[in-house]
């Protein structure tokens, strides 16, 4: 999703944000999402959570940090 | 205060309740019973941080809150410990009391005087526990009534600076509101007259006064030092208030909205705050929007402001009785109906208080305390930790003494709970051999997803983690110790 929030329904914003914080249950959303990339904030603790469950960096800023799922990196 | 004392009489039951039937919101008073018993054993007050952390020992630490922790550690069980809550509870009460009855004495009508002690009341909730703050809660609004005498009372504020000092380093205070009192009488009153003089010779001397107490000068030293120290962004009381603060948005911020709306002047024109009570006023709103512990404060010195802008200012307030209909209900005796709210409501809170019980980390890290040999536990929270300070065996990475650890400790600390890069390495190179963390918690999953960690305990809010060779080494030991509460 994207910064038009009013226009995606309730549980993409419920996805976006259990996935977001880490909440209990957020790999399975994930997973079922279809979402191949993921932009995580530095200091967040997804980014540290997302390599854990073996996602891989494929780029960084002085903010963020970009993850792809090893799977897609092999193809 | 008449009809103050129905709305005083509701925060009683509430901070009655709070203190006696559930008084460890934190492993606060754990440390600080330590505290009291290592100086009632020794005789001294310990000045550094000891073998109890493995992080920091050697750290100096300043315990300003002895005086509390001896007594805590005095009564520490059974009826004793309910009378200590009480008396707890009996200072914030005062403290509201002292401040409605500053208002009513200093003229504003008991209506006024009902709704700002009611918001001055919950202004105080979210910062209310049995802790040594809040003991220094009615020492302030003495200190601002004896400013306010003009015979030899006025010299009973050094007295009360000085208890003050021994009880919380929020004494230094004193001198400040004495120099802001001289200040502003200077201005109200545009020469440097007997009450000016007397005002500005009370600063240094409750200078002198705050430092009564075991540590001297170095308390107001201490104090000024917490302004500017790094650590405060760690804590959630030191952090800057803000509109989630539930005291401040329903409490705090509706007095201070009164003020600034209101103004300094009534309906007639005639001047309601003079400089004195304006100077105060602002540097209490400044320490309040510094930081979310000060909000307390604040209403207490703002309490008595509003209720006179409000009877001088809105016609509703200015009357001095309440309609007939409530007047009868305030001639039925007030003090007797004061008390059946209080009884009213605490039965009401007792009730509720077994479902507050299992919201400690307290299993978890008794858990701990039975796995036999050394442990250098790291506590997400780490007031959790607090329950384990001078525990055999075990030795905490930090815990919620909090201001005497250096911020290279709170660096770690924060770097591994929100797993900042380096997280891993960090607990290794402390040496970190246990942790607890709630459930599902992001250091919880990251532990669960890593080799090295066992689960050791969990219950339905807190997991206790052990580095797996810890468990390894000693099967036969752990199996009876290490066990699961789904």
């Amino acid at each position: 999703m994207d910064g038009r929030i009013e226009k995606y329904p309730a549980s993409v914003l419920d996805a976006q944000a259990t996935i977001a914080r880490t909440k209990p249950g957020w790999t399975d959303r994930l997973a079922r999402s279809g979402v191949d990339a993921v932009v995580a904030g530095r200091r967040e603790p997804l980014a540290a959570l997302l390599e854990l469950h073996g996602w891989k960096q494929i780029g960084a800023d002085d903010r963020a940090l970009v993850f792809a799922r090893a799977a897609e990196i092999s193809k | 205060v008449k009809y103050a004392w129905l709305v005083i009489a509701i925060f009683a039951a509430r901070f009655f309740v709070t203190a006696i039937a559930y008084p460890e919101l934190d492993g606060d008073l754990a440390w600080q019973r330590w505290l009291g018993n290592a100086i009632a054993k020794s005789g001294a007050i310990p000045r550094a941080l000891g073998p109890e952390t493995f992080s920091a020992p050697g750290a100096p630490w300043l315990p300003q809150e002895w005086l509390f922790s001896l007594i805590a550690a005095r009564c520490a069980h059974g009826f004793a410990w309910t009378l200590f809550a009480a008396a707890v509870a009996f200072c914030a009460v005062a403290a509201l009391a002292l401040s409605a009855w500053r208002a009513e004495r200093r003229g504003a009508s008991s209506l006024a005087v009902a709704l700002c002690t009611a918001l001055a009341g919950i202004a105080m909730l979210e910062s209310f526990g049995v802790r040594a703050q809040v003991v220094a809660w009615p020492l302030l609004v003495l200190y601002l009534i004896a400013l306010e005498r003009d015979g030899p009372w006025l010299w009973s504020a050094l007295g009360i600076a000085a208890v003050w000092s021994n009880v919380h380093a929020s004494a230094m205070l004193a001198p400040f509101l004495a120099l802001l009192a001289a200040s502003g009488s200077w201005a109200d009153e545009r020469t440097f007259g007997r009450r000016t003089r007397r005002l500005a010779l009370l600063v240094p001397a409750s200078l002198l006064a705050i430092c009564c107490n075991p540590f001297g000068w170095h308390l107001p030293q201490y104090a000024l030092s917490l302004f500017g120290s790094p650590i405060k962004s760690f804590i959630s009381e030191w952090k800057v208030t803000d509109i989630d603060d539930l005291s401040f948005a329903f409490g705090a911020l509706p007095l201070l909205l009164l003020l600034v709306i209101l103004g300094t002047r009534t309906r007639s024109g005639r001047v309601a705050q003079g400089w004195r009570d304006t100077l105060v006023f602002c540097a209490l709103t400044g320490l309040m929007l510094e930081a979310a512990r000060n909000v307390p404060l604040f209403a207490l010195v703002a309490l008595p402001l509003a209720a006179l802008q409000l009877t001088g200012s809105v016609a509703a307030f200015s009357r001095d009785t309440m309609p007939q209909s409530l007047d009868r209900f305030g001639k039925l005796g007030m003090p007797a109906v004061a008390l059946g709210l209080a009884i009213f409501v605490a039965a009401g809170l007792l009730r509720g208080t077994a479902s507050s019980q299992g919201q400690l980390a307290e299993t978890a890290v008794a858990a701990l305390e039975h796995i036999p040999g050394e442990h250098h536990v790291f506590c997400a929270d780490f007031a959790w930790c607090g329950f384990m300070v001078g525990a055999p065996h075990i030795q905490v990475f930090l815990d919620g003494r909090a201001d005497p650890y250096p911020p290279r400790v709170w660096n770690d600390f924060v770097a591994i709970v929100r797993l900042h890069v380096g997280w891993r390495e960090r607990l290794r190179a402390r040496s970190v051999d246990a942790v607890i963390v709630a459930r599902d918690a992001p250091l919880d999953q990251a532990l669960a997803a890593i080799a090295g960690w066992r689960s050791a305990y969990a219950d339905r809010r807190y997991r206790l983690w052990l580095r797996s060779g810890l468990l390894s080494s000693r099967p036969g030991r752990t199996r009876t110790a290490a066990k699961t509460v789904s």
